[in-house]
């Protein structure tokens, strides 16, 4: 027996190792590139699709659908789900969290090791079930809320709604095994001395949204369960006729849903903290209060899950409960954003792209968060709700909001993780075209839904056609951000400049008020997180030794 | 670039398991996913070929079986489960049965939900115009007391285990193990003479989802004792480290608690 499978693994065994870094791997590391590759392919195919509807909905009447109502919800269900489950939370909590948790907490590898490798597998059967839910039979047109009766069979009588809802299932046991093994990580194997107060703002981010995915999708997973037993078995939960009611799927879904938008927006929140106190060169402003900021972000999260669900009926009582409740959430994240602005001022600003990207994520965020305190007051969103007023805002939050995040972490971290170096100018013109094109594209829906456009149509009245218009353009305009967001990861892997050379004068200005500069090699960031202790890319699991802190 | 450290890294200085490279993960998701392929092609008549099925299941309980043994090689004879080791792997048990926890919440909403407002289809009563529910004192009772009395042989086994008696802990883990399964088989016959079906309204819906999903853990946590009367019976566990028995006892306590509310709700109050 070789020596090395004796002892602990310490690298992939000879002549297989392609298949054991990238198939059978326990790496944290490698999973975290894998889930990455994964993350951006999805991202492509839920930009396309949304790109296709814009290209729909850019003139009154059909353009390529040809009065396919059917193709177009499937469209939307499959661009939602692309963008919610297979963009968003891999990369996340999958290539970010994977990475930079136990880098940040000086540990090895994630606890789990081998269900690390699962959560990520599960995600390709669970994706392939929905590509396939989208190509055969009449394919998913529900949205990705999949309310009944018309996921029912009545209404979708061929497979792919059961396809959809196993993609769902398959992504919800993914996320669960992903939650789970994070949280032992960050519970269990922190380096001496890291105590839960010295934990870097994106561990606690982790840490918080982990909680929610523990808690959140056993609840979808019931749901969906008695969905498909209502489908396949003759069962009647949400079926009228046998005493069922829909809308305790409603229910059951938004317990689920609301926490999901704080999963997918949470860990954004932890790479803004650690991206601002960067660049300000200032330590976080307020660290405990952002702590509990998330803490209370994540449990109000739970209590407000009705306010989707305004104009089905309820009684007064509980829409006066879940107005208040909703409204609540506002005063923590207004303290994290008032922490961000706070750390920001007075700071030595270093305007590389990951600050313009957080900087525009918290402009941008706080655009949509604003919109969702007008909706969340029941009285309006009879008004708002199904209009585009909604889609704005949560766009706003997510398109504009956890995209940016996600790629300020992109340019603040691939440094680390590849070492190799971007072109600064690219990025940063990346960032101004997506800025401008995003704005472009979903500015005008806000308009459009005080107007009175209702969502999921695929034509409209001539009245609405300027902004729709516009909004098109906008995504054709974002498009191209994209593009260009490929040549610069190209440019970065085949010409990149290693980062210990100098690769960004931005980077590595001379700077007077900070001290810490032990790490100058490595850390051309001036940060003062650990990640950036160990080489660029980081060595195979990590640390040699755990240190000390 | 990765491998640089390959040779500073044949010593460890930390008490964490480094995993190596395991193919199950990937072997395990090709069964789960022939699985609900096969299932979804079967739910529309696709296909009526229950070997499919079949052989996806087996393929997913040996890939697990695979897996298992593993990580008690790893455990037993590797020594790699270092008391850090146990305690993530103990806490990773614990949010797990939390998960499930929510799963019961999510069964017990419905149940909640359709039974403290009957709709008007079922009569506004619960359970539902002209439903024989089935009496609570019967066989339902016997199962409760068998389970409890299941949770007692649990710990009578655990502590005779720390208390380094081979004897007693393998005659209490017995004892659980025949008690969990009598459970399955009263389960059984009570579903095979219940005079309502899964199809007979909400009630039967909520009824067979609640009890069935409780069931199917009861099945779950049976096979795991099985799994840890191998490991007793094979010297494998010992008085001061038994992680596998100790998340086997919380799972088994877990669906004990769950049954009674199970019971009280399904059985007691919803009649």
């Amino acid at each position: 027996m070789n020596i090395n499978l004796i002892n602990n693994y310490v690298g992939p065994t000879k002549g297989y190792h392609w298949v054991e870094s990238w198939l059978f791997s326990t790496n944290c590391q490698n999973m975290s590139i894998l889930y990455g590759m994964f993350s951006l392919f999805s991202g492509l195919v839920g930009l396309s699709l949304s790109v296709l509807m814009r290209i729909e909905l850019s003139s009154p009447n059909p353009q390529m659908l040809m009065h396919n109502g059917q193709l177009w919800n499937v469209l939307m269900t499959a661009h939602a789900l692309f963008m919610v489950f297979y963009l968003v939370m891999p990369m996340t909590m999958g290539a970010l969290a994977n990475y930079l948790v136990p880098l940040q907490m000086g540990s090895n590898d994630t606890a789990f090791p081998r269900m690390n490798n699962l959560a990520f597998v599960v995600l390709l059967p669970s994706m392939l079930f929905a590509v396939l839910s989208c190509l055969i039979d009449e394919g998913p047109g529900s949205g990705w809320t999949l309310y009944p009766p018309l996921t029912s069979l009545q209404s979708h009588s061929g497979s792919s709604m059961d396809m959809a809802m196993f993609a769902l299932h398959l992504s919800g046991l993914s996320s669960i095994f992903g939650a789970i093994n994070l949280m032992v990580t960050i519970i269990n194997m922190r380096a001496n001395g890291m105590d839960y107060s010295k934990l870097p703002l994106f561990v606690w981010s982790v840490l918080m949204t982990a909680v929610l995915m523990m808690l959140a999708l056993p609840v979808l997973a019931a749901g969906l369960t008695m969905l498909l037993m209502d489908r396949n078995f003759n069962t009647s939960f949400f079926v009228v006729s046998g005493g069922g009611d829909p809308l305790l799927y409603e229910h059951i879904f938004w317990f689920f849903g609301h926490p999901e938008v704080y999963i997918l927006i949470v860990p954004v929140f932890g790479v803004v903290s650690q991206i601002v106190q960067v660049y300000a060169k200032k330590p976080m402003f307020g660290k405990m209060g952002m702590i509990y900021a998330m803490a209370s972000i994540g449990f109000l999260g739970f209590c407000v899950w009705s306010h989707h669900m305004f104009t089905v009926g309820l009684d007064a009582d509980s829409r006066a409960y879940f107005s208040g409740a909703s409204l609540m959430i506002a005063m923590p994240t207004g303290s994290k954003m008032f922490s961000w602005t706070a750390t920001i001022y007075g700071g030595t600003l270093r305007w590389t792209t990951p600050l313009l990207y957080a900087v525009g994520f918290m402009v941008l965020f706080t655009m949509g968060g604003v919109t969702g305190v007008v909706m969340a007051n029941s009285s309006l969103d009879i008004m708002f709700h199904d209009t585009y007023y909604v889609v704005a805002h949560f766009h706003y939050v997510l398109s504009l909001g956890v995209v940016f995040g996600v790629f300020a972490a992109y340019y603040f971290w691939s440094p680390k993780m590849f070492g190799l170096y971007y072109n600064e100018t690219l990025a940063q013109m990346q960032f101004w075209i997506l800025f401008i094109g995003s704005n472009t594209t979903f500015m005008p829906l806000h308009f459009l839904g005080l107007q009175g456009l209702p969502r999921r149509y695929p034509n409209y009245p001539d009245a609405y056609y300027g902004w729709n218009l516009m909004a098109s353009f906008g995504s054709i305009i974002s498009t191209i951000s994209i593009v260009l967001f490929f040549y610069i990861m190209y440019d970065q892997f085949v010409n990149g400049l290693n980062n210990n050379q100098k690769a960004s004068p931005r980077a590595t200005d001379p700077d007077f008020t900070e001290s810490n500069i032990i790490f100058n090699k490595y850390n051309s960031n001036r940060t003062s997180s650990l990640e950036w202790a160990s080489e660029n890319p980081a060595p195979l699991h990590s640390y040699n030794s755990t240190p000390i802190m | 670039m990765m491998q640089k450290n390959m040779k500073t890294n044949l010593y460890q200085s930390n008490p964490f398991h480094l995993v190596k490279p395991s193919p199950w993960p990937m072997y395990l998701v090709f069964g789960l996913f022939g699985f609900l392929l096969n299932l979804t092609m079967m739910m529309h008549n696709i296909t009526d070929n229950y070997m499919m099925l079949l052989i996806n299941v087996i393929t997913l309980i040996y890939i697990g079986l695979l897996w298992s043994r593993d990580i008690m090689g790893e455990a037993t004879y590797l020594g790699e489960h270092t008391s850090k080791v146990s305690e993530g792997l103990n806490m990773g048990f614990l949010l797990f049965l939390m998960t499930e926890l929510m799963w019961f919440f999510g069964m017990f909403w419905a149940y909640f939900y359709s039974a403290l407002t009957p709709s008007v289809e079922i009569g506004e009563i619960w359970p539902p115009m002209s439903i024989m529910p089935m009496q609570a004192t019967d066989l339902p009772l016997f199962n409760t007391l068998m389970l409890l009395m299941s949770g007692a042989t649990m710990t009578y086994s655990h502590h005779a285990l720390m208390a380094r008696n081979r004897f007693n802990s393998m005659f209490g883990l017995f004892l659980t193990m025949l008690l969990g399964f009598l459970f399955i088989i009263c389960q059984y016959f009570e579903y095979y003479y219940c005079s309502y079906t899964l199809a007979d309204s909400v009630y039967g819906s909520v009824f067979f989802m609640l009890t069935g999903l409780h069931g199917m853990h009861v099945m779950t946590g049976t096979l795991l004792l099985c799994l840890n009367f191998y490991r007793l019976y094979n010297y494998q566990l010992t008085s001061e480290k038994h992680t596998g028995f100790n998340t086997s006892i919380l799972l088994w306590h877990f669906l004990d608690v769950a049954w009674l509310f199970v019971y009280i709700v399904c059985y007691y109050w919803g009649v």
